[in-house]
């Protein structure tokens, strides 16, 4: 590793090996985890009802194999995730290492809500479990239960957007900085991550908000993490040129 | 133009790190007052009542509380930069330790939310009756409290190292280490909740000073740069292999 330069005339350093290899992973990781969130949200939002715990309740029972896998799906989502920050962090850190270490730490308290969230869909499933120590209850005041756990699950996951959009803003920062990728990506990113975090504490406060954009606030950062991912796989990091 | 690696002064982090701990102590403070205004202990219908009144209210304490933990955020990775010359894998432990601390803050959050699933009149939760759902609220309400709890451990474990390493650190002054490393303590009171319960609130008085000299003593003083920068070249040297035929 080269050590830091003090002198603040020296133009930006070569890319090195590890950090295209770096790029690649990331690049691969951003349209993995995509495909697999639009499954999962695909089918949560296949199962889930609204406002009906029966229905809820029984397709979650018809397709059990499949909710629990969209679970997991998400799981692995997290796991890949810390993948991705390692492999942001190693290619940012010649930027600016204070910088980007900021960011792993906003993305990894990011990755530890995130993963306790998916907690509330499996106490879902465990009430939905016809379990023996379970008949104590009513089986429509289970249902109902349930239902309201995989309401907080999409809560979680807002919690979890703040300080996703906070770490991948910083990110963004540094991208725009390295002129390893196009400006307007590393732009795109910056707006696209602020507008996630600020509207994930805006529709927690009024929930009024969410009824009416519902999920169009989290385009700007999907098209940043595809747009991201395929440039890193394609094009891979763009030595800066000294004219530029 | 881009810039070549670019390395923040010792002091600017210092600051930085003044900066967010303080703003996390401002944040904070609203929420406790809301939540202490609309949640009447043991009374599960006042305070069902009370939250739907006042929803915007007690939502915009929780966005604040989240606010709040991400300068906390913040100010562990600065402190962690300030202090990684006197021990840098110590430094990085009681980082790490902070960020297990703010992920179950942050999660505690979501309890927060499931009062209004419950309360807020979803048809198919017409199958309780209105004082179960407000029971369950109010349940929801305690185990938010206990987790919160859960990650002032953790807190308390980075504080008690942070003061150890301003306690051996050359740069700042010895008396600010120790009263963290008492912060420290204190919060780990809460590892035993009936210790916790029984010492409160004076067992949050050591975290209250220490937090507050450090933040003050970070904004207005920072480090002294020329120790720190000597600390830093001596930490360099101890870590080379030392020859062993001399």
């Amino acid at each position: 590793m080269t050590p830091p330069m003090d002198n603040p005339g020296t133009r930006h350093l070569a890319i090195e090996p590890v950090q295209r290899t770096a790029a690649k992973t990331v690049g691969f990781l951003y349209l993995f985890a995509m495909a697999i969130s639009i499954f999962g949200e695909s089918v949560r939002g296949r199962l889930i009802l609204p406002h009906d715990a029966v229905q809820t309740a029984s397709s979650i029972a018809a397709s059990e194999a499949l909710f629990r896998l969209s679970i997991v799906g998400d799981l692995i989502i997290y796991v890949c995730d810390i993948i991705l920050f390692w492999g942001l962090y190693v290619i940012l850190k010649r930027v600016n290492k204070d910088i980007a270490l900021l960011a792993a730490f906003f993305r990894l308290v990011e990755t530890a809500i995130l993963g306790v969230t998916t907690l509330t869909a499996f106490i879902a499933l465990r009430l939905l479990s016809g379990a023996d120590y379970l008949r104590a209850v009513d089986i429509a005041q289970l249902q109902a239960l349930a239902r309201g756990f995989l309401s907080i699950y999409g809560i979680g996951l807002s919690v979890g957007f703040v300080f996703l959009g906070l770490g991948s803003a910083v990110f963004s920062y540094l991208w725009l900085k390295s002129r390893y990728v196009p400006r307007g990506l590393a732009w795109l990113g910056i707006f696209g991550s602020l507008l996630m975090a600020i509207m994930s504490l805006v529709t927690m406060v009024f929930p009024v908000v969410w009824d009416r954009v519902g999920m169009a606030y989290l385009m700007p950062m999907g098209l940043y993490e595809v747009g991201l991912g395929l440039w890193l796989l394609v094009k891979g990091l763009k030595a800066p040129s000294l004219t530029s | 133009m881009t810039t070549p690696t670019a390395e923040m002064s010792p002091l600017f982090k210092a600051r930085m790190g003044g900066a967010c701990w303080l703003m996390c102590f401002i944040t904070s403070i609203f929420p406790l007052v809301v939540s202490a205004r609309l949640v009447v202990p043991g009374d599960a219908a006042t305070t069902a009542t009370n939250l739907l009144a006042n929803e915007g209210l007690f939502l915009s304490g929780t966005a604040l509380l989240l606010i709040s933990t991400a300068f906390y955020v913040g100010a562990t990775l600065f402190v962690y930069e300030v202090l990684k010359p006197v021990n840098r894998s110590l430094s990085l432990l009681a980082a790490f330790f902070s960020l297990v601390g703010c992920a179950v803050g942050a999660l505690s959050c979501l309890f927060d939310f499931a009062p209004f699933v419950l309360l807020k009149g979803a048809p198919y939760l017409s199958v309780f009756t209105l004082e179960q759902l407000q029971a369950l609220a109010y349940m929801f309400l305690v185990v938010r409290a206990q987790a919160n709890n859960i990650g002032l451990v953790f807190f308390g474990l980075h504080c008690f190292g942070v003061g150890y390493l301003i306690f051996r650190s050359t740069f700042m002054p010895r008396i600010v280490g120790v009263l963290m490393m008492f912060a420290g303590v204190g919060w780990l009171t809460f590892l035993f909740p009936p210790l916790a319960n029984s010492l409160a609130p004076f067992n949050m008085i050591p975290g209250g000073i220490g937090e507050l000299s450090l933040t003050l003593w970070l904004l207005v003083k920072g480090v002294n740069v020329q120790r720190w920068r000597e600390q830093e070249t001596g930490a360099g040297t101890r870590r080379d292999p030392v020859p062993l035929n001399t």
